[in-house]
């Protein structure tokens, strides 16, 4: 029984690991400056894969699964998907890719400097240097 | 030809020069900032048939056969963009890849400065993709594809890969609606190979059309591209007919993709006036295609099926012909897809080989592998 029971545990601490290695910290907001109005999902879709080019996107690292779960709950797709969206962009001569930040701190910062600039952070770092324009569940 | 060489190798030299110029990224303290960024594609094509030789146009003289070619499908290509702030920047494409009977040799395929006083507004003036079909700006950057070959019988058509001239662009969101107006006019060259005769295409009033709507996963486009081009054919050795050829395309595309779903399907039409004294126009058709997909994580399957119905012409006789493809495209690594790609089509499609054969019944497999990559 003894066995049994560690070998459980050790299946949940396994369980926990590969969920901890493919989500993220917390719930994602998409995050605009102070006195900004909601947007919906389909519109956030739009700046990040450059469909429009009114707003600024920025980015987070390629390292940071946040990156991942935001393009996958704003946009349905995966990075090599959005890799390639951007390729067509890109080399086109049609835009640039979107600026990728160091951290929620610089994306929070850099939103808060400049009304057109829209991005992304962890719930948990929200504060009232910038406004929630989406909830991402 | 030879002023063509020339031409291009200035553009290409100036191309180059700027490039190797360049840091890979880099912000100065006055607002400009460069990026360097890259892409190409390793990989290539072989045939089922020795007796004949596949091509993707007929700017490619020469073809892939049964032995595995690289020469087809193999390219690299490098951009810079130097952004002055105030809405200007430059942008620099240089594309190493075989052109015409060369070997891989180097040209410009972008070379433009540009305007941009709102995001809704773009002007250009220099060398920019002539945007003649749903994805014939980056038929370059295979990344961006999910096939390895676009469907022949639209793409075939697609001689002038670039414009030298003026371009605008106007986009517009409403609402979940994005609009975008893509006009552009100008002048362009190729050099062909048409049936064994090996000539140039120097088309002046080159004017492009294109109205395109985005609406969530779904785009849909319409476009006119017209050009003309001086064409000679020494009919005896004392008798030569001289023609300025109106060549005409209208076009209707969609694309579809849900992050799951992928369809994209075109129609076009080519309309030519005919050449004095034979009454017979050089290229005359309607072709189209339909491909449609579906993403199982990293792999992407795609099948696709389309057909091409040629008048009576110059170069070939009247006929309908067809031609399905199935691919798959595996994203094994960051920034890098692997390809492969099987083809069918008939022995007398104008579309895939150097020396078609109508009177042939027989179908002719193409098989293609690669990698497609950007940085």
């Amino acid at each position: 029984m003894p066995i049994l029971m560690r070998r459980w545990k050790n299946g949940l601490a396994c369980a926990a690991l590969i969920l901890a290695g493919t989500g993220h910290a917390g719930d994602l907001v998409v995050v605009m400056a102070a006195g900004a109005q909601p947007l919906s999902k389909e519109r956030v879709a739009g700046v990040f894969v450059g469909r429009t080019m009114d707003l600024k996107p920025i980015d987070l690292p390629d390292a940071n699964p946040a990156r991942r779960d935001f393009y996958r709950k704003a946009t349905d797709r995966d990075l090599a998907q959005i890799r390639a969206v951007w390729a067509r962009i890109t080399f086109t001569g049609l835009g640039q890719l979107p600026k990728q930040l160091a951290d929620d701190k610089a994306v929070k910062l850099a939103v808060a400097a400049d009304k057109t600039a829209i991005g992304y952070i962890d719930k948990a770092d929200l504060d009232s240097s910038v406004t929630v324009v989406l909830e991402l569940d | 030809m030879p002023s063509i060489r020339i031409a291009t190798l200035a553009v290409s030299a100036g191309a180059i020069f700027l490039l190797a110029a360049m840091p890979f990224s880099a912000s100065y303290a006055d607002g400009i900032s460069t990026t360097i960024s890259g892409f190409g594609t390793l990989g290539g094509t072989f045939v089922s048939n020795g007796g004949y030789q596949f091509v993707h146009d007929i700017t490619e003289f020469k073809g892939a056969s049964t032995q595995f070619d690289p020469g087809l499908d193999s390219r690299l290509g490098l951009q810079a963009v130097i952004d002055f702030g105030s809405g200007f920047d430059f942008t620099a494409q240089e594309v190493l890849r075989q052109r015409g009977n060369d070997a891989f040799s180097p040209g410009a395929e972008l070379l433009f400065v540009q305007y941009s006083p709102t995001p809704m507004f773009i002007f250009r003036l220099g060398r920019f993709d002539d945007n003649l079909f749903l994805t014939s700006e980056v038929l370059n950057v295979g990344y961006a594809s999910p096939w390895f070959e676009a469907p022949n019988v639209v793409y075939g058509a697609g001689l002038l890969r670039w414009i030298d001239g003026g371009e605008f662009i106007g986009r517009k969101a409403i609402g979940n609606v994005s609009l975008k107006l893509d006009v552009a006019f100008g002048s362009s060259t190729a050099a062909i190979d048409a049936g064994g005769i090996m000539s140039t295409i120097d088309a002046k009033n080159v004017s492009n059309v294109v109205l395109s709507l985005e609406y969530k996963s779904l785009t849909v486009r319409v476009s006119r591209n017209s050009s003309s081009a001086p064409f000679s054919l020494a009919l005896s050795p004392t008798l030569v007919t001289s023609t300025t050829t109106h060549d005409e395309f209208d076009e209707a595309g969609l694309y579809y993709d849900d992050g799951r779903a992928l369809l994209y399907s075109e129609f076009v039409r080519r309309r030519q006036n005919d050449v004095q004294l034979i009454d017979e126009p050089e290229a005359q058709f309607r072709s189209w295609y339909v491909a449609a997909g579906w993403r199982f994580g990293a792999l992407t399957p795609l099948v696709s099926y389309g057909a091409v119905t040629s008048q009576q012409t110059l170069v070939s006789p009247p006929g309908t012909f067809n031609s399905v493809a199935a691919s798959l495209r595996y994203d094994v690594a960051r920034n890098i897809a692997l390809k492969m790609q099987i083809s069918n089509a008939a022995a007398g499609n104008y579309d895939f080989w150097t020396r078609a054969d109508p009177a042939s019944t027989s179908r002719i497999n193409v098989f293609s592998l690669g990698a497609d990559f950007v940085f």
